[in-house]
């Protein structure tokens, strides 16, 4: 017996801006760009949006009700995302909920940053006070020697090789080719991102995103109302959080994918092996790896074997990140975990031009961040359809 | 006493519930808090003990001892005031006690560390309240 939790709700349009290296807006122009786009596209005026999620590390200090102020509307539910890279991901349950429970009808979840390096370093100075206070005087360099301390574990406990995590960001970056918007699109060969500048070693630079600014949002509505729109609705057949799982795993060689990913399929009556495609958050290769491995698509360990095996390119087995993924696109802050799902509702609605898997029925999304002590806190999947 | 007199910019903030921690390398001494109820010991420093929420914890001074749980060679420090320090070997380290901290490794051949290896704390002043406990490879 499943939950259907997620039942009668739909995801109707997508909105995506172009995404800056050199940002000179705010992070405001971002959100609300996005939400624009995201609206035009479903044909609904701003007038008749009761509901809006929103995540993003620089708005502040504004927040979601001012952002309703700036945009014209009147909210009957309203969300700040305080899951870092997992917010968007983890706003489609909680918007899907509100809309069940006639909290909203049509909610848009929204998330942008105007990132940069610069503020990257300067946000992750005072992240949170437990990095703040015991990681960050010792000179960490920022997250990329976090999970570079991640990389090198999972490496020596299970033999997980630059080479496999190399074809990740070299398949992910032939896809951002036939991506216009992604900001990364030169041909890259296992051997660029062998060789590539050492940064945090075993970390380099290729496996490091690039920080930039951007927005991604998404509308959501009743099926009803979804099918009378005449656009292609998306479902959400299950989904699942979780944060602060296994604390005493610093670095986190086990997510809480692995907690909630059993139920998640369970409830959409589907298996890992049954999904077109999946978009993994890849702030850095090694973290796909954890997710694919928590998420059931192979052994807790396996992650690195398992995708050298599999063909995960567009016309593979399972596509991973089919629009080039942050690696390739570039990282707008809290924006970044919203890119795997703007991906996963373009290609649903057959909107992912050169880069479109064919025949894609089913996504699942994962979402991951907010980095505390030593590890992101925060995991979220979703799995999406259209039916 | 490691004598680095950079410019560090990255200060930690001190408050009621850690200063015994940074206040203890002044004295060439790890000190951790160990809780009263469930005698687990605790890092990083707690308001209250993570495991079980007892506010009740004791401040214990540990050998200093352990062994690198993994490690990064930082080429790139988050902060320019880093730079003289570089290559940064930023570790968690496994103590004897059964807790990870997560500090650096010192010393001429610590690009040369490896997994397993055996470290003693030793202590880095950053002010009249603040010493850091960093990590330096002992050798067998
Ligand atoms: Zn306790």
């Amino acid at each position: 017996m499943t939950s259907r939790l997620f039942d009668g709700i739909a995801i109707i349009s997508s909105g995506q801006t172009a995404y800056h290296k050199h940002p000179e807006v705010p992070a405001m122009w971002y959100l609300v760009e996005a939400t624009r786009l995201a609206l035009a596209k479903a044909n609904i005026r701003n007038s008749e949006v009761d509901g809006l999620a929103v995540s993003s590390f620089m708005l502040p200090p504004d927040n979601t009700a001012t952002l309703a102020e700036h945009m014209g509307m009147t909210l009957g539910w309203a969300f700040l995302g305080t899951f870092g890279g997992a917010s968007q991901v983890v706003a489609i349950m909680r918007a899907a909920q509100a809309i069940r429970q006639g909290e909203a009808e049509v909610i848009v979840l929204v998330a942008g940053d105007s990132y940069s390096v610069a503020a990257h370093y300067s946000l992750m100075a005072d992240f949170n006070s437990a990095m703040r206070d015991y990681v960050a005087p010792y000179g960490m360099g920022g997250t990329n020697g976090l999970f570079a301390m991640l990389e090198r574990r999972h490496s020596y406990d299970f033999g997980t090789t630059k080479a496999q995590l190399g074809k990740l960001a070299v398949v992910q970056r032939a896809n951002a080719q036939r991506n216009p918007n992604a900001l990364l699109r030169r041909p890259m060969t296992l051997e660029d991102y062998l060789g590539s500048r050492m940064i945090c070693d075993p970390i380099r630079l290729y496996d490091c995103v690039l920080p930039c600014g951007g927005g991604e949002a998404i509308v959501m509505t009743t099926a009803d109302r979804a099918r009378a729109s005449g656009r292609q609705p998306v479902f959400v057949l299950g989904g699942g959080e979780s944060s602060n799982f296994a604390p005493d795993d610093l670095l986190m060689l086990q997510g809480g994918w692995t907690e909630f990913a059993p139920r998640m399929f369970e409830d959409a009556e589907l298996g890992p092996s049954e999904v077109d495609m999946v978009q993994l958050y890849d702030d850095y290769p090694i973290m796909e790896l954890i997710q694919l491995e928590g998420l059931g698509f192979c052994e807790r360990g396996a992650g690195g074997r398992y995708v050298a095996e599999t063909d995960i390119s567009l016309h593979g087995d399972l596509p991973i990140n089919t629009g080039g993924g942050q690696l390739s696109c570039g990282q707008s802050g809290a924006g970044g975990g919203a890119i795997g799902v703007t991906e996963a509702v373009m290609q649903l609605q057959s909107e992912a031009g050169d880069r479109q898997v064919p025949d894609a029925r089913t996504a699942l999304v994962s979402g991951f961040g907010m980095v505390g002590f030593t590890k992101g806190l925060c995991q979220a999947a979703v799995l999406l359809a259209r039916r | 006493m490691d004598q680095s007199n950079s410019i560090q910019t990255a200060l930690p903030r001190v408050c009621d519930w850690n200063a015994p921690f940074f206040a203890a390398g002044l004295f060439d001494q790890l000190k951790l808090q160990r809780c009263d109820s469930c005698s687990r010991l605790i890092y990083y420093p707690r308001i209250a003990c993570p495991y079980c929420m007892c506010p009740d914890m004791t401040w214990e001074t540990l050998s200093g001892d352990g062994s690198v749980y993994s490690y990064s060679i930082v080429w790139r420090p988050q902060d320019r005031s880093f730079m003289d320090q570089v290559p940064i070997v930023l570790a968690v380290i496994s103590l004897v006690e059964g807790v990870q901290i997560v500090s650096t490794v010192l010393g001429e051949t610590r690009q040369n560390v490896t997994i397993g290896d055996p470290v003693r704390a030793v202590f880095h002043k950053l002010n009249n309240s603040i010493a850091l406990p960093k990590f330096q490879l002992v050798k067998s």
